[in-house]
């Protein structure tokens, strides 16, 4: 790599696994990885709504991201952690099943989001980021996290007319 | 228009501080004025107000609010000095005045020129003051010539100069054909000898043509009185001159206005100047959020106490610690307390009295009763009353609706109380008192009172009761109805209210922060509205029940009583689960079913029983098990859950578990709505059974 390529504007990502599939989010939004914990469900919330948790005297809402994209969802395992990522005024926890790394990726190698990976609904991803022959998938956390919000409202909406 | 002031950023918030607080002062001020009109005190008060302002406004150069605030300051002088009669639309301006003025004070904030008219303001302002001066004895000289405060800095220079300073007042002859030129000379030759510090006509006023064959001036110089004189001699066609030494005392006096602090402070001793200046320095202002932040903090502490006062305990049963462990039970002890100290003292630092929101009211009332045409007297005790910040944020708007309430529709006109063989004023009397952890706010009028029975035919009108349930309402409850939103007896609708919408704000807003309200009432007499609420929001003692596995937390200040009855005694009416209760029919909701659960607890024959009441509807929780009462510190679900039916908040147990709250405020509302649903069905049903009879 030349001296004018690492001039060149770079994405930080965390990046993390769900379901076999590699995802990414913007490094600036996460506040912090956190091995699984007991997570305490809301009755009444929205499905993909895990439960709210603690985080050191903080309660904040949990979401599993299996579920969010519709994989199956699994037991927990060693390597499960819940990538704790602040948007807006929210901070919200995401379960995923292991996080892999911090890595560095030139705009360059981020293309918009196309129909080649169907696994997520396209309408999540901010685009798809190649880094050698690896795909990692850029998720768009605030359309993730407005859908909860959307989803809630759906629901609310149904009990109040129930 | 944009502006511009003179003044840093920090000038002008220290301004606006200033200004808001001179403003309410003068709020409440210029109400008491309208009945003591001749309290010496007060108006001395409100003119050092509006002097403050005054000085303040100009040194921001906010000249419009300058403007008129000298105008006030003049009308406040004339009331003062008893040259002025206090009317009543006297005070009608003066209040109007203000409210510009706080328009104009956020023109210091917008930094843009709002289009409101001052100059028709200050001119009815002068009205004022012009009219009352000819029926006053006013002395001629001193019209306009009072010192302002620059002059008297001029003046206080002049002497530190080691100047004299004298007042000259002069005459040209009458047959003088130019006395314009005369009166300049001798100004020319006045500041020969030494400094001009004010002259009317002023030079300028000369130049531009202004006829007069006065003059007024003080001089500051080093020469004495003969030699003044003899300089004015020496101008021809001067009639009639005076030089006098100046009299500073009239200066001093306004000079002594301007300083803040001044009129307390002299004639005080040393000693208690500085026992007030302590005074002053030992407060500081502290931004909210920090406030905040150390009552979240606290509340971790809370937590973590509750937290460690488990592990002790779970440390002496489980393992032979011998003595150390009577050292951790007695520090962990000691601990609690200073927490609950710390907890203590940040809980009262949070609070503020009640004044806060009292304060804006005599204004209010006072501006509807006169809008209505009526005579209200209003009283309020328990100012001092303190209140979480918070709770004081809630409880504004519905003290807002309820006094407009009592006076559009509460106090009769006066010649509707005549009749009724009543004092032609109404009474309002506004009052807060603390009662245990609960503030209890009182709204009584001696008004016409509220009808039970219309109220009940108007809620059957308007759809919100059925018949039979309307029956079957007791007084007190038919009350309640008022704060359903679509109701109003009143046939007449004013601007402010009468449209049904003011009463469900004050019944939300209440239970918003966990109170509640009640109306007494009796026709004739008067009506009395009774809001309690908790002091703070923060912290509460809670009840943890559990669920299968999970533990749930209900505000002990919901739970009325708690009982265990037997599988056997749950009867069922219309379907739903109730029991009887001391011979009352008490409605039973499983909590379990409401939070989705499973039915863990249906093949049981024990059954714990919460009852938890708001206001006088009661509801019986069916839990699992009882776990503690423990206090709890409430916590938001957040953005994403913040609005989940049937929770209220979050909080974290000893053991660093979430809890959820439930939201019992809520629950019943949920159930007195389905109540209410069902009775309105049930007389569907029975006045269609009784046509179908008929026919």
């Amino acid at each position: 790599m030349t001296e004018e390529q690492k001039q060149v504007e770079e994405e930080q990502l965390v990046v993390f696994e769900v379901a076999n599939e590699i995802c990414g989010v913007d490094i600036s939004t996460v506040q912090e990885i956190i091995r699984m914990q007991p997570i305490t469900e809301v009755p009444r919330a929205p499905e993909f709504v895990e439960g709210v948790i603690n985080l050191r005297g903080k309660v904040i809402p949990v979401i599993d991201l299996r579920e969010r994209f519709g994989f199956e969802k699994i037991e927990e395992t060693k390597s499960t952690r819940i990538v704790v990522v602040e948007v807006g005024d929210d901070t919200v926890g995401m379960v995923v099943d292991a996080v892999a790394e911090v890595l560095r990726l030139p705009a360059t190698a981020i293309e918009p989001p196309s129909p080649v990976v169907e696994s997520v609904d396209s309408e999540y991803l901010r685009g798809i980021g190649k880094v050698d022959d690896r795909l990692i998938i850029l998720l768009d956390l605030e359309k993730i996290l407005s859908e909860i919000e959307r989803g809630h409202l759906k629901i609310m909406k149904e009990t109040a007319e129930a | 228009m944009s502006l511009i002031f003179d003044g840093s950023d920090e000038d002008i918030k220290l301004f606006l501080q200033e200004a808001e607080e001179l403003m309410q002062a003068l709020d409440e001020d210029i109400v008491i004025l309208e009945k003591e009109g001749s309290n010496k005190e007060l108006l001395q008060e409100i003119f050092r107000a509006a002097h403050t302002l005054k000085g303040s406004s100009g040194m921001l150069g906010h000249v419009r609010m300058t403007n008129l605030t000298h105008a006030m300051e003049s009308l406040f002088d004339k009331l003062r000095k008893n040259e002025l009669k206090v009317t009543a639309e006297l005070i009608d301006l003066l209040l109007e005045s203000l409210d510009v003025l706080r328009v104009l004070s956020d023109e210091l904030i917008t930094k843009k020129e709002s289009d409101i008219d001052i100059d028709s303001l200050v001119n009815k302002l002068r009205i004022f003051i012009k009219e009352e001066k000819e029926e006053a004895p006013s002395s001629l000289e001193t019209d306009d010539f009072t010192p302002t405060s620059e002059d008297i800095n001029k003046i206080a220079e002049a002497e530190v100069k080691g100047f004299g300073v004298y007042d000259i007042n002069l005459s040209i002859s009458k047959e003088c054909p130019m006395p314009a030129v005369r009166l300049f000379q001798v100004i020319e030759e006045l500041k020969e000898v030494g400094e001009l510090i004010k002259s009317t006509p002023s030079i300028k006023e000369l130049e531009e043509g202004k006829e007069s064959f006065k003059l007024q001036a003080i001089l500051g110089t080093q020469e004495d009185e003969d030699r003044i004189k003899n300089i004015l001699k020496s101008v021809s066609e001067i009639s009639d001159c005076s030089v006098e030494r100046h009299s500073l005392e009239e200066a001093r006096d306004a000079d002594r206005r301007e300083a803040d602090l001044g009129i307390e402070a002299r004639g005080k001793s040393p000693e208690e100047l500085k026992r007030m200046q302590a005074a002053v320095a030992k407060t500081v202002r502290v931004n909210i959020e920090r406030l905040d932040n150390l009552m979240n903090l606290v509340g971790e502490l809370v937590i973590n106490k509750t937290r460690l006062g488990r592990i002790g305990h779970e440390l002496q049963e489980n393992y032979e610690l011998g003595d150390i462990s009577g050292d951790l039970n007695t520090t962990t002890a000691l601990i609690g307390q200073i927490t609950n100290g710390l907890q203590e003292e940040i809980t009262k630092a949070r609070m503020l009295p009640i004044e806060q929101v009292f304060n804006k009211f005599p204004r209010m009332v006072r501006d509807l009763a006169r809008k209505a045409g009526k005579q209200v007297d209003f009283y309020m005790n328990g100012k001092e009353t303190e209140l979480d910040r918070s709770v004081i944020e809630e409880i504004g708007d519905p003290l807002i609706h309820i006094l407009r309430n009592a006076v559009d529709h509460g106090i009769e006109t006066a010649e509707e109380r005549k009749k009724a063989k009543k004092p032609t004023a109404g009474k309002i009397i506004l009052s807060a008192r603390q009662e245990e952890s609960y503030i209890v706010i009182e709204t009584e009028d001696d008004g016409r009172g509220i009808d039970a029975a219309k109220l009940k035919a108007k809620g059957i009108e308007k759809g919100l009761i059925g018949e039979q349930e309307a029956e079957r309402m007791e007084e007190k409850e038919a009350f309640k109805l008022m704060f359903m939103s679509g109701l109003s007896t009143s046939k007449s609708v004013t601007d402010v209210s009468g449209r049904g919408v003011g009463m469900d704000v004050v019944s939300n807003n209440v239970k918003k922060a966990n109170g509640s309200v009640d109306i007494e009432s009796e026709v004739g007499k008067g009506t009395k509205v009774i809001i309690k609420i908790p002091m703070t929001l923060a912290i509460v003692d809670a009840l943890l029940v559990s669920l299968k596995e999970r533990t749930y937390a209900i505000p002990l200040n919901m739970v009325n009583e708690v009982f265990r009855m037997s599988k056997d005694d749950v009867k069922f009416v219309g379907g739903d689960e109730t029991t009887l209760l001391r011979g009352k029919v008490l409605p039973l909701l499983r909590l379990s079913e409401l939070f989705k659960e499973g039915q863990s607890n249906i093949e049981k024959d024990d059954l714990h029983v919460v009852v938890v009441g708001y206001s006088d509807y009661s509801v019986g929780l069916i839990v699992d098990s009882l776990v503690s009462k423990q206090e709890i510190v409430i916590k938001s679900l957040g953005g994403y859950l913040g609005e989940t039916e049937g929770l209220s908040g979050a909080t974290i147990l000893g053991d660093g578990k979430v809890a959820l709250i439930v939201d019992i405020v809520s629950l019943i509302a949920r159930l007195e709505k389905k109540r209410r649903h069902g009775s309105k069905k049930e007389d569907e049903k029975i006045s269609k059974l009784k046509k179908a009879e008929e026919r």
